[in-house]
C-alpha cells in the first residue's frame, strides 16, 4: 500500500498525524519547537541503532551508552535516554530520570519528552508496519516553553509527578472521564498536552477513551473488538508489559 | 479488555495463547492465529517476515483491516514505553478480575519487569 491509498482509506489518521507533527513542531511546556523536534528525530534514529540491538541484554548496558549512534543536536545523555525508552524501557529506574536534571532541565521536562517519544515512535511503528516512506519532518516554530503546570500534582504513585485522580481543575477535566484516571493516563499529565496528543493518536489507531469503555464492535472499524484486543494482547506480552 | 470482550461475547478463549503465541484456544477469535502471526512478525523487525505476514494477514482482513491491525499493533508500543518509563504500577480496581486475567495468562509477580 502506498501512503496516499491508506490515508485515503483512513482519513481520520492523516488528520490526527497531521495534528501531531503541528504540535510537535511548537514550543512546549518546557522545551522548545526545535528541541521537540530533535527528539522526534532521536526517535527514528533509535530504531536503527545498532548498540541497542547489541546491548538489549547486556548485563551493564549503561557502561557502553558510549557506543550508542547519537546523530542529533541532544545532549549526549538525552539522546542515550531516548535510544533506552525505544529499545530498552524496561531497564529504565528512577536514577536514569534524575540524571538527566543537568542536561534537560526539570522532571518536567523529561515527562515531556517521553510524550514525544512515545507518540513519535507509535507513528514510526505504524508506517514501518505498513511499508510506508518515512514522513518529513516539521520546521520548528520559534518561541519560548510556556512553562505550565496543573494546579495539583502528587508523586507518591511513581517517579514522576502525576496529577491526582481527585483533583482534577477545569483546565484539565477533558484528560479522563470522572474519577476514572488509569495510571497510564496520569503518567504524563503533568504536561497535560502529551496526554491530549497520545489521546488522539490512540482514538484512531486504536480506539477513543469512550470507544474502549464499550466493549463493542467499533463503528467503521472492520476488526472486531476481540481481534482488535488478541493484537494489543500479543504487542504487550511480547513486550513484556503487564499493563 | 480481551478478557472483558471474550466475556461480554460469551465465547470460550484461552488466553494463554496470548503469550504462546498459538491460537489453539483462541479459536472463538476470527483469523486469531493470523493476527498473532502478524503481530509476532511485526515484532520481530524483519522486513521479510513482516511483509508476508502482512500480505496473508491483507488477504483475509481487507486493506481496512490491515491498516486498523498495523494500527493497533503500533499503538500498544507506545503504551508500554509509558508505562515503563514512569514506573506506574498496574491499576487493579477490581482485584479479583486482576487475578483471574493474570492466572488466565499464567503470569506472576516475577514477571513484571524490575521498574513496575
Amino acid at each position: 500500500m502506498d501512503p496516499h491509498s491508506v490515508f485515503q482509506l483512513r482519513p481520520d489518521i492523516n488528520r490526527a498525524f497531521s495534528a501531531y507533527r503541528l504540535w510537535l513542531s511548537q514550543p512546549g511546556q518546557w522545551l522548545t519547537g526545535e528541541t521537540r523536534v530533535e527528539i522526534a528525530r532521536a526517535t527514528r534514529q533509535a530504531t536503527q541503532c545498532e548498540a541497542c540491538t547489541a546491548f538489549k541484554d547486556h548485563l551493564s548496558a549503561r557502561s557502553l551508552d558510549e557506543q550508542h549512534r547519537c546523530c542529533t543536536l541532544l545532549p549526549r545523555d538525552v539522546e542515550v535516554m531516548i535510544h533506552r525508552i525505544v529499545n530498552d524501557q524496561n531497564r529504565i529506574g528512577p536514577s536514569d530520570i534524575e540524571r538527566l536534571e543537568g542536561s534537560l532541565g526539570p522532571i518536567y521536562a523529561y515527562i515531556e519528552l517521553l510524550g514525544v517519544v512515545v507518540c513519535q515512535f507509535s507513528i514510526e511503528e505504524f508506517y514501518r508496519g505498513l511499508a510506508l516512506p518515512e514522513p518529513a519532518w516539521p520546521d520548528p516554530v520559534d518561541g519560548a516553553p510556556d512553562g505550565y503546570l496543573p494546579d495539583f500534582l502528587e508523586s507518591e504513585t511513581t517517579w514522576v509527578p502525576m496529577i491526582p485522580r481527585d483533583q482534577v481543575q477545569p483546565a484539565e477535566a477533558d484528560l479522563w472521564p470522572g474519577n476514572r484516571g488509569a495510571n497510564v493516563l496520569r503518567a504524563l499529565s503533568a504536561v497535560p498536552n502529551a496526554v491530549r496528543c497520545w489521546q488522539s493518536l490512540s482514538a484512531v489507531m486504536y480506539l477513543s477513551l469512550a470507544g474502549m469503555a464499550e466493549m463493542v464492535q467499533p463503528p467503521n472499524r472492520q476488526l472486531n473488538r476481540m481481534q482488535m484486543e488478541l493484537i494489543a494482547g500479543r504487542v504487550s506480552a511480547l513486550n513484556q508489559c503487564l499493563y | 479488555m480481551l478478557r472483558v470482550s471474550v466475556s461480554q461475547s460469551n465465547l470460550d478463549v484461552d488466553l494463554l495463547g496470548i503469550r504462546t503465541g498459538k491460537a489453539e484456544g483462541l479459536q472463538a477469535i476470527s483469523h486469531a492465529q493470523v493476527l498473532i502471526d502478524l503481530a509476532d512478525a511485526f515484532m520481530t523487525r524483519d522486513d521479510l517476515a513482516l511483509s508476508t505476514a502482512r500480505d496473508r494477514a491483507q488477504r483475509v482482513l481487507g486493506d481496512h483491516g490491515i491498516i486498523e491491525a498495523i494500527g493497533v499493533a503500533a499503538n500498544f508500543q507506545r503504551m508500554v514505553r509509558i508505562a515503563s518509563a514512569t514506573g506506574i504500577p498496574i491499576d487493579d480496581p477490581d482485584a479479583a478480575f486482576g487475578q483471574s486475567v493474570r492466572s488466565a495468562l499464567a503470569l506472576s509477580e516475577s514477571d513484571w519487569h524490575p521498574g513496575g
